[in-house]
């Protein structure tokens, strides 16, 4: 699974990335937010976040075959990376076609979304979805069952 | 916790910039925003500098909690104002605050003048000036978009073509279509030869309470979809047009009517029914009041406001929502404070038809309703051409070069927003006492007499100070005023202690606020401010609308009122 924007629904108010930095780094920081938002003109927005499943648009794995050290790992669907490999190459956050990797601005390292969901929890404007391998919408039954909702 | 602990120093005649310390007995005693703004400006600025010299220091402070989750993204901009001589603020929202504070700075301070056309460029501590010489003369959106292009995912205030022209109500620009608007700031930036400030920031900002921060952002976002807030996020502040024009409140005709047969055709309804394309929000606000409408094509604006609507619509008789939002556009384009812009073109309209002001001497007839011929008149002020340049000086001068102070509808200086005074009679009395010149927005006081229930002039007068002490603390921790049926003193009371681990209580924080309002009074006391300059214009007392007009001796007593519950003397001086 992953997370898609609705954009229609997206006020850009950015809450989803000061809460994403907030329970993920305990601060608040955009900078450090998994989830990106940003306008780039009146109406047009646009948006990343890594698209962490097996099958589809990210199937090529790009940051793991990237990685020269072997870093990063998918478990249960999710992308892992290995702090202690890492060295801060950042050829991951280059090669992610979703442009979704980005590094620590202090620690250098990469930060990814880790699917905590609280930014679909946090979004009182409904426009952030979980979508399963086939594009389905499938955000409430996944809150239940991790006892969000 | 929550400032961002820095402010920032640039002195453009040296090219010398200097980050200084956040004095935390400055953060409690003047909170943030408007009150850091002021007290700055009362301390640096020289007695008597003019607005335009190289002398008069440009502030720009950002709200206390502007970069947290909460409604509360504002910056104010501080100067002596060259379109009152007085004081001169104004605030915008959107994103440009939070970016500056992630930069790591609560503010900015500039003094003295660039060489060369310039914007300052500010990347946590990396901070240039670099040349504007390409983006001089570029209208606002132009500058917005080349200089985001330039800097990707920075954040861009700017000036348009007025500012740099020095035009008195040149306004400042960012996020595409918020704007400090009042009282001429944008040409003060301008005769500084800053074109823009662009800002990028990867710090990070923290709150005292965490899990009573968490605990608030619930009870603050609910209340964002209730319906204490329904009105701006259906509508926007158009939501407001209907029920103002319904209690004869809305201006028209540079201030000789008070309300329009065509409301439905420029109301909040029929605009997000026919204009509104998307909706956006300021950082961390569920809210979404800003409203973008599509003209046509590829043309957007973000608007019209409710002020516009008053300004162009009602005032300049304009009954077509397309044709304000284009008039809208267009001054955000030239970048002029639409308000004024709206008013302004109304007064000279008025002085045309009355045979003052000739065809001859603009090139074109000036009427109600046309606007191509309002768009030339903007052009004319904002480029300085011809007789544009009386009014480019603004409505005060005009009127007494034009001998005509009894047509011209102001308080020192600055036009007023869209509520008719002589309906409103709180209203009258808050613009007149406004440190900036007429405006709603210092104390909100047309809701003290749309509320309805009968009131005595002291209970009026003391809720006037009551709005204007709360009001402060908004634009000083920057809550947008949207906010205020659910966020009070006593919320604000409870933020400071969560998000600043503060202990105060709320009579505490109002009396702060009241301190900041003479601190701003002894500033424009000082620029020369006497009681006359807080007189209503001779119409409101003369002229009848729907029946109605004020009483001269009836106003008198209330500023006499308000100059006493704030502790001046019978002349409105602090002691």
């Amino acid at each position: 699974m992953h997370l898609e924007i609705d954009l229609e629904k997206c006020i850009d108010c950015k809450n989803c990335m000061l809460m994403c930095s907030f329970v993920n780094e305990k601060v608040f920081n955009p900078k450090l937010s998994r989830i990106k938002v940003s306008r780039e003109d009146y109406t047009k927005l646009s948006w990343n976040v890594c698209q962490q499943h097996e099958v589809s648009l990210c199937k090529e794995n790009s940051c793991i075959r990237a990685c020269p050290r072997g870093a990063i790992s998918k478990k249960g669907g999710r992308i892992v990376i290995d702090y202690e490999l890492c060295n801060g190459c950042g050829k991951c956050v280059e090669v992610c076609p979703f442009n979704a990797i980005k590094l620590h601005p202090i620690t250098k390292k990469p930060i990814v979304c880790v699917l905590c969901l609280n930014c679909v929890l946090t979004c009182k404007r409904g426009a952030i979805r979980i979508v399963d391998e086939r594009g389905r919408d499938i955000t409430e039954k996944v809150l239940k069952e991790r006892g969000l909702k | 916790m929550s400032y961002a602990g820095k402010i920032l120093k640039v002195d453009l005649n040296t090219k010398t910039i200097k980050p200084i310390e956040l004095d935390p007995r400055l953060c409690k005693r003047y909170l943030g925003g408007e009150g850091f703004g002021i007290k700055i400006l009362y301390d640096v600025s020289e007695k008597d500098v003019h607005p335009l010299s190289s002398k008069n220091p440009f502030i720009l402070m950002c709200g206390a909690f502007a970069g947290l989750p909460i409604p509360a993204s504002l910056y104010g901009v501080f100067a002596k104002s060259p379109q009152t001589n007085f004081l001169g603020e104004a605030f915008a929202k959107g994103m440009f605050a939070p970016e500056l504070k992630y930069a790591g700075y609560d503010g900015i301070v500039i003094f003295g003048r660039a060489k060369h056309p310039s914007y300052i460029y500010i990347e946590d501590e990396e901070i240039s000036l670099f040349s504007a010489s390409d983006l001089w003369g570029k209208d606002t959106l132009t500058t917005i978009r080349e200089l985001m292009k330039r800097h990707k995912g920075a954040q861009v205030l700017c000036i348009g073509p007025a500012g740099e022209n020095c035009v008195s109500f040149a306004c400042i620009e960012n996020d595409f279509g918020r704007h400090a608007g009042r009282t001429g700031l944008g040409a003060v930036l301008g005769s500084k030869n800053i074109k823009a400030i662009v800002v990028r920031g990867s710090k990070s900002l923290k709150v005292y309470d965490e899990n009573k921060f968490l605990e608030e952002l619930e009870y603050i976002w609910k209340e964002e979809f209730s319906e204490k807030t329904e009105k701006y996020r259906v509508y926007g502040t158009p939501g407001g047009v209907t029920g103002i024009n319904k209690a004869r409140a809305l201006p028209t005709r540079n201030w000789h009517g008070d309300h329009v047969d065509f409301v439905e055709q420029i109301s909040g309804e029929r605009m997000k029914e026919e204009l509104v394309v998307k909706e956006l929000a300021c950082l961390g606000c569920f809210v979404a009041c800003r409203k973008i409408s599509q003209i046509d094509g590829n043309k957007f604006v973000e608007g019209p406001e409710y002020e516009t609507i008053y300004s162009f619509g009602a005032d300049c008789l304009i009954p077509d929502l397309k044709k304000i939002a284009e008039l809208h556009l267009f001054a955000d384009l030239l970048g002029i404070d639409a308000i004024s812009a709206g008013a302004i073109s109304a007064f000279a309209i008025d002085l045309f038809e009355k045979g003052i002001i000739k065809k001859e001497e603009l090139g074109f007839e000036l009427r109600y309703g046309d606007v191509e011929a309002i768009k030339k008149f903007l052009r004319l002020v904002a480029y300085r051409e011809g007789i544009g340049d009386i009014f480019a000086r603004g409505i005060k001068f005009a009127a007494e070069k034009f001998k005509a102070r009894e047509i011209a509808i102001h308080v020192k200086g600055l036009e007023p927003a869209g509520y008719e005074a002589r309906t409103l009679e709180s209203m009258a009395i808050s613009y007149a006492v406004s440190r900036r010149g007429a405006c709603h927005l210092r104390a909100g006081a047309y809701e003290i007499d749309l509320r309805g229930g009968k009131l005595s002039l002291e209970e009026k007068v003391r809720e006037i100070v009551h709005k204007e002490n709360l009001y402060v603390l908004y634009d000083s921790f920057g809550i947008c005023k949207f906010m205020r049926r659910f966020i009070d003193e006593n919320r604000l009371a409870k933020l400071c202690r969560i998000i600043l681990g503060w202990r105060v209580y709320p009579n505490q924080l109002l009396e702060k606020g009241a301190q900041i309002v003479t601190l701003a009074r002894k500033y424009n006391v000082r620029e020369g401010l006497t009681m006359k300059d807080d007189m209503l214009p001779d119409r409101f007392f003369e002229e009848e609308v729907n029946g109605k007009k004020l009483d001269k001796k009836v106003f008198l007593k209330a500023l006499k009122l308000y100059y006493k519950l704030r502790g001046w003397d019978e002349r409105g001086i602090p002691r």
